[in-house]
């Protein structure tokens, strides 16, 4: 009898010994996978962020392109136009109202045209701060007189330079969305810094638009961007009631 | 009969568990979880009682076979919510349909006061099989974490190793199961005291688990 029940106990021994490898190799297994699919997430995520990297250069690349383009051509023939329209005043002697209001407005085209240029230019932008640059922008924006753009924000912005540059175009492109399909003629644009982020938000009185339109208009651009500075945009929008964009962003310890 | 003799191995996991339980389940808010304390509670009464009579040389295995089909209904209950698959969720139920008409054919068979052996050997089969299917499961899905930290697997695990272990002390006759081994202590008192501590540990560690995830 005793023989028998330490046969029993030998067995269930080994039964125990058996479900215990069992369950060790499933969980040796499960961990090796979850590794895995943690190493092939954090690829994928850095494979992403090295291609919104590239977008980003690229479109900057395109925007010095059309900003020298815009300088050097557009504009060396404009200013040859004024420059003959100077002559052509002098000759006249007494020249006509209309002629020295073309004259005037087409000086006023070359300003826009250079600080527009300046805009569209990397190395211009990266001699100057985000709240330098956005005043420059809304300075541009409020010689118009058909949109009032307004930003608060008193300190310095704590971002990399190369962030202040991809923040700065985020919140033009916000601008520009808000006047060309908002139709806005206020803009506000305020920053505060709160628990190691920043928010800015862009804030306009146009026409809005539903959350079926929000596909476009460079909002996925404005996202992508958003995302390479590890932080995050929102849009709160309801139609006939203006737009307001959110973005948060992280506060980076070098910066 | 001493009050040291209701502590048993058994009887003292169950208590461990169901004090875990009360301590770190009565805050969750999710239905199944909060059905420990009271499986427990059931459970830790019908071993006393069960234990009393025992003492009192009167049978109490009618008692373990109404004990059974509870059990029987709380584990498919908890392979029910554990498993993600749906068609695995409805065999849940199924094969918990089986195992009531193999136990109602053993009582026509059987008398009530004999344990129904068959139907507690079938009951640790379908538990080992459906434990299986929830090692599987996680096996094929992609989980980023360690299943050491997920409740569930503690659970299930607690179950497998008491179920797979034990069965084979349902199928030897009852004189080698009260040969007396190691320590002067029944056979059948120290392999089913050592399995459920292995089964109430596991459920210690599930509830810690669950109440730090709620936490």
């Amino acid at each position: 009898m005793e023989k028998s029940a330490n046969t029993i106990i030998i067995v269930i021994s080994i039964l125990t010994l058996v479900a215990a490898f069992v369950i060790a190799y499933i969980v040796y297994f499960i961990k090796r996978k979850s590794t895995l699919i943690e190493e092939k997430n954090a690829l994928k995520e850095e494979f992403k962020q090295q291609l919104r990297q590239s977008q980003v250069e690229v479109q900057e690349h395109t925007f010095q392109q059309i900003g020298k383009e815009l300088h050097d051509n557009v504009g060396q023939l404009l200013i040859t136009s004024k420059m003959l329209l100077g002559l052509t005043e002098r000759s006249l002697g007494n020249p006509p109202d209309m002629l020295i209001t073309a004259n005037a407005t087409l000086g006023q085209a070359i300003n826009e045209l250079r600080s527009l240029s300046k805009m569209l230019d990397r190395e211009w932008l990266e001699q100057f701060n985000f709240n330098n640059n956005l005043k420059t922008e809304i300075d541009r924006i409020n010689t118009g007189n058909a949109v009032q753009a307004e930003f608060n924000y008193s300190g310095n912005m704590p971002l990399k330079a190369e962030a202040q540059i991809i923040l700065f175009r985020i919140v033009q492109e916000a601008i520009q969305n808000a006047i060309k399909h908002g139709r806005a003629d206020k803009i506000i644009i305020t920053a505060a810094e709160q628990n190691d982020e920043i928010h800015i938000s862009v804030a306009d009185n146009g026409r809005g638009f539903s959350s079926a339109e929000k596909t476009g208009m460079g909002l996925s651009n404005m996202r992508h961007r958003a995302n390479l500075l590890g932080g995050t945009i929102a849009w709160d929008s309801i139609p006939e009631n203006g737009t307001t964009v959110k973005i948060t962003l992280p506060i980076s310890k070098e910066a | 009969m001493a009050i040291a003799d209701f502590f048993n191995l058994t009887v003292c996991a169950e208590i461990a568990a169901l004090i875990a339980a009360l301590l770190f389940i009565t805050r969750q808010r999710h239905g199944y979880w909060r059905l420990f304390p009271l499986y427990l509670a059931v459970i830790l009464l019908a071993e006393w009682i069960g234990f009393s009579l025992r003492m009192q040389r009167i049978r109490n295995h009618h008692l373990y076979n109404i004990l059974w089909i509870f059990q029987s209904i709380f584990f498919s209950y908890l392979f029910y919510r554990f498993h993600q698959v749906k068609y695995i969720k409805y065999q849940v139920f199924f094969v918990l349909g089986i195992f009531l008409c193999f136990y109602l054919s053993e009582a026509f068979y059987r008398s009530f006061s004999d344990s129904f052996q068959f139907s507690r050997q079938f009951l640790s089969i379908i538990i080992i099989f459906f434990s299986c299917t929830f090692y599987f499961s996680l096996l094929k899905h992609d989980i980023t974490s360690t299943p050491l930290r997920f409740p569930p697997f503690w659970i299930v695990t607690g179950l497998f190793f008491f179920y797979f272990g034990s069965a084979i002390m349902f199928t030897i006759p009852m004189e080698i199961k009260r040969t007396r081994v190691i320590g002067n202590m029944i056979l059948y008192d120290l392999v089913m005291g050592t399995f459920s501590c292995i089964l109430y540990g596991s459920w210690v560690t599930a509830f810690i688990w669950k109440n730090r995830q709620i936490q």
